[in-house]
């Protein structure tokens, strides 16, 4: 429902919040989509923050291909409908009617709720909003969350010793500051993405 | 529909795609050094990207009140106490409170 109210305050309409639940169902990754399309991200920088955030789908999916239909189409549906929720719902010895049950079920809500967030952020009066008021905040707010969560949990699978493994994120971050300072805040990502992979990747060998 | 809204789409349905879809039908054969550059040292580069992308952003909008409040939820993340809606909702609240004492 929070993405529904944040996407129509930025303006998005209730339609285009329903098409981007059915189509692009995943989760954080809508989150962090709607303030960077917002700022005027490409498709490409999108596509790499939202494939890495949902990243840790791959293997799941892949743990639970034998769960799906055989049909290719119902294999595809099923497939993208794949969500935590529904990860923890399903047992290895569900069939796939069990499995698409389950998952269109949570599919349904998180889309429905998406919606239903649209329509309330509407009824809200706009007079309680200033014109300078930055109502993207929230989201910035969800991102960072996530991006500090993720990396707080990440950190552990490159570097045993925490501290070490802090100090390597504090380089990436200082170089990732660099870079933005001096290319912008649109044009940094791919750079500051392959310094940083080429700094962990680096120091692990 | 809006440039953002379709931009948004169309890389949402793509990440789809590469991350539930594609798995289920294929199965890649990376090496173990492609897995692990792949599946755990790109998404770390990606994130500290995208935290500093995030701070970039708000403190260029709000220095003391983004600064403040985005300070407050990256505590609350390596805390984790009270969640990612709790943490966002008292962030929120610093942000805004903060900006109207000083406007």
């Amino acid at each position: 429902m929070l993405f529904g109210v944040l996407a129509a305050r930025s303006d998005w309409a209730w339609w285009e919040v329903l098409l981007v639940g059915l189509l692009g169902f995943t989760g954080s990754g809508q989150f962090a989509a709607l303030p960077l399309s917002e700022g005027g991200a490409g498709f490409f920088t999108l596509l790499l923050v939202t494939a890495s955030i949902n990243s840790r789908y791959v293997p799941t999916a892949l743990t639970t291909v034998d769960r799906l239909p055989d049909r290719a189409l119902n294999r595809a549906c099923g497939a993208h409908m794949l969500g935590d929720e529904a990860y923890a719902c399903e047992r290895d010895d569900d069939g796939p009617s069990v499995v698409l049950r389950i998952r269109l079920i949570i599919f349904l809500a998180w889309v429905l709720a998406g919606v239903l967030g649209a329509w309330l952020s509407r009824v809200l009066p706009t007079a309680w909003l200033g014109d300078d008021l930055n109502l993207a905040f929230p989201a910035s707010a969800v991102l960072l969350y996530l991006a500090v969560s993720q990396l707080k949990s990440r950190i552990g699978s490159l570097q045993p010793a925490r501290q070490v493994g802090l100090m390597r994120i504090a380089f990436v971050v200082a170089g990732a500051s660099g870079l933005i300072l001096l290319l912008g805040p649109v044009y940094f990502w791919v750079p500051g993405v392959l310094l940083a992979t080429w700094l962990l990747g680096r120091s692990r060998s | 529909m809006s440039d953002a809204a379709l931009v948004a789409l169309a890389a949402l349905s793509a990440t789809s795609v590469l991350v539930r879809i594609v798995p289920a039908f294929v199965r890649l054969s990376l090496g173990a050094r492609g897995l692990h550059l792949i599946g755990q040292v790109m998404p770390v580069a990606v994130f500290a990207n995208l935290a500093v992308y995030v701070v970039y952003s708000e403190i260029g909008r709000s220095p003391v009140a983004g600064g403040l409040a985005l300070m407050a939820v990256a505590v609350l993340a390596v805390h984790g106490r009270i969640g990612l809606i709790g943490g966002t909702l008292l962030a929120a609240a610093i942000y805004y409170l903060l900006g109207s004492y000083l406007a």
